[in-house]
């Protein structure tokens, strides 16, 4: 058994990077969504 | 008589639009994941009991012990019992000797009379285990798995709240150097499990719990009768809804890893994913009195879950129904049906950039191994045709203007073959997919690689649906339910 995080402080550590790492993704997501807008919106327009 | 069939066509012709909006829905359902969900904060141990059914596992076991000894988990909260079931190889004396060594830790469980199944086996252990009553979670796994050492850590974080009732992780395929097909899988999971699941903990409705890695509350396993269903090939479905059902949350948590070995070729595949499709097609009847009654059955009976769940379950005949519709509105009025199939294969568009970019955008270590196989996750004569929807110039010029240069005239009769050919892929795939699968079986171990490019072509996607339409067709024929295992080298490296 290694690096075992039983002190509170390394759980919540852990916790909030895991949680950061998922607000990365909601905001990779946003960037998708408005690309995919913007191709959406230039096919209308040239096609 | 046209004006009636005209406007029912359309609609049944954008039928085949229902698993595009599914897939959109559940990628934004994703994305809101970070919104809705917070990772809980305290660390807690629970005692558990985890249970490996094992039969002629002598190649995994002892690696898969290894590893869960390694986990980062108090050495006195965690025993480790091995459901041997009437193995004929090395697996009990590797087993007994691990036993020996770790003594308190690791049990070796054995069946004399084994050949009933998984499901039996592993209730063969939780009898055992229960009748101790040491144990305040269960945690079943498969013997080849690979757990990533904070990954139980990490799951059992979350029975820290009473709501709990069970909890997954994130299978990853990992086997190491993979092949074509290890590299599908991979990019499959991203899809089904990072993704999906994702989105099934925003719903607050999970469809399954991986079978690699079922972590339940001593109370919700209970809540199923103590034991795992043993009338369906979907035993961890049957126990997800049950548990969910009982009035507990079943909960993924994306960053316990588990990697694990999938089918190397086709007919592995095959052979795995019709017994979860015939487990799936068992399960819509068994629990047919939830679908869309929220009262009775929570978020379980919700429409997203039913469009999440019926999207995969009815693909064949969303896509059957579309392909068909298009040929009969082609025969009523040519340029109606031209327009309805831009219009398909336009949204066809949307969903492949936005469940493609999203895939890689959640997993991008995955992303860097298998991009190819994401892009050509539809196939290469699907993709042409996203193309073509893309920029419909592209085909009528470009493409056009180089057929003229190579002296081929495309002339009308050569326009139209290519137009009703595109109309009928979406279900043709699924038959190129099974003359695949065929092929495969057909050639000997060595030459079936042959079969690769093919499956480029055709697409991963459609194989899927081909495998869910078989699955139908073997319910409804009432074949023999066999657990067929899949066959396990060992493959999976020295992952962390």
């Amino acid at each position: 058994m290694s690096q075992l995080p039983d002190r509170y402080d390394d759980s919540e550590l852990e916790a909030r990077a895991q949680d950061r790492a998922e607000r990365r993704l909601f905001w990779r997501q946003l960037v998708i969504v408005i690309v995919i807008a913007v191709v959406v919106a230039l096919r209308i327009w040239f096609v | 008589m046209e004006d009636v069939a005209r406007p029912i066509l359309v609609a049944l012709v954008l039928v085949g639009a229902i698993p595009l909006v599914a897939g959109c829905y559940q990628f934004l359902l994703a994305g809101l994941y970070a919104l809705r969900m917070r990772t809980p904060r305290e660390p807690f141990y629970p005692r558990v009991a985890i249970v490996i059914p094992a039969w002629n596992e002598a190649a995994v076991v002892e690696r898969t012990l290894d590893r869960l000894l390694a986990l980062e988990y108090p050495a006195d909260c965690v025993r480790i019992y091995v459901v041997d079931d009437a193995s004929t190889d090395e697996t009990p004396r590797k087993v007994l000797a691990k036993a020996a060594e770790h003594p308190g830790r690791i049990f070796h469980l054995r069946r004399e009379r084994g050949g009933e199944g998984k499901a039996h086996t592993i209730n063969h252990g939780l009898r055992i285990i229960r009748a101790e009553g040491w144990y305040e979670a269960i945690l079943v796994i498969d013997a080849d798995v690979i757990f990533t050492p904070p990954s139980l850590r990490r799951m059992t974080r979350h029975l820290s709240d009473e709501r709990v009732g069970a909890v997954t992780g994130y299978i990853k395929e990992g086997s190491r150097p993979g092949n074509w097909m290890n590299r599908f899988v991979s990019f499959e999971y991203v899809t089904a499990q990072a993704a999906a699941r994702r989105a099934q903990n925003v719903l607050g409705a999970q469809a399954c719990l991986a079978g690699g890695a079922q972590l339940l509350r001593r109370e919700s396993l209970e809540a199923v009768g103590g034991e795992i269903d043993t009338s369906t090939l979907a035993e961890d479905t049957v126990t997800t809804l049950g548990v969910q059902l009982a009035g507990k949350k079943v909960v993924f948590e994306p960053h316990a890893i588990v990697w694990a070995e999938e089918p190397r070729e086709i007919t592995g595949l095959w052979k795995q994913r019709l017994r979860w499709g015939r487990g799936n097609v068992q399960v819509t009847r068994r629990f047919r009195h939830i679908w869309l009654r929220r009262g009775r059955a929570g978020s379980l009976g919700g429409i997203g879950f039913a469009l999440i769940w019926f999207s995969v379950f009815l693909m064949p005949v969303f896509m059957l129904t579309s392909s068909a519709s298009l040929v009969a509105l082609w025969f009523i009025d040519d340029g109606e049906s031209l327009e309805v199939f831009r219009t398909l294969w336009f949204l066809n568009v949307v969903t492949y950039l936005f469940v493609t970019l999203s895939s890689f955008s959640i997993d991008p270590e995955t992303a860097k191994r298998t991009w190819r196989e994401g892009l050509l996750f539809p196939g290469a004569i699907s993709l042409g045709i996203i193309l073509y929807a893309l920029y419909p110039p592209l085909f009528e010029d470009t493409i056009a203007g180089w057929l003229r240069d190579a002296g081929i005239e495309p002339d009308d009769g050569l326009a139209t073959g290519f137009l009703l050919f595109a109309y009928v892929w979406l279900s043709a795939s699924m038959l190129a997919a099974w003359l695949v699968k065929l092929l495969d079986s057909a050639l000997p171990k060595r030459l079936r690689g042959l079969c690769a490019p093919l499956l480029y072509v055709v697409g991963y996607g459609p194989l899927l649906c081909a495998i869910t339409a078989a699955a139908y067709v073997k319910e409804a024929r009432g074949a023999e339910m066999r657990w067929d295992k899949t066959e396990k080298t060992g493959a999976v490296g020295e992952l962390t």
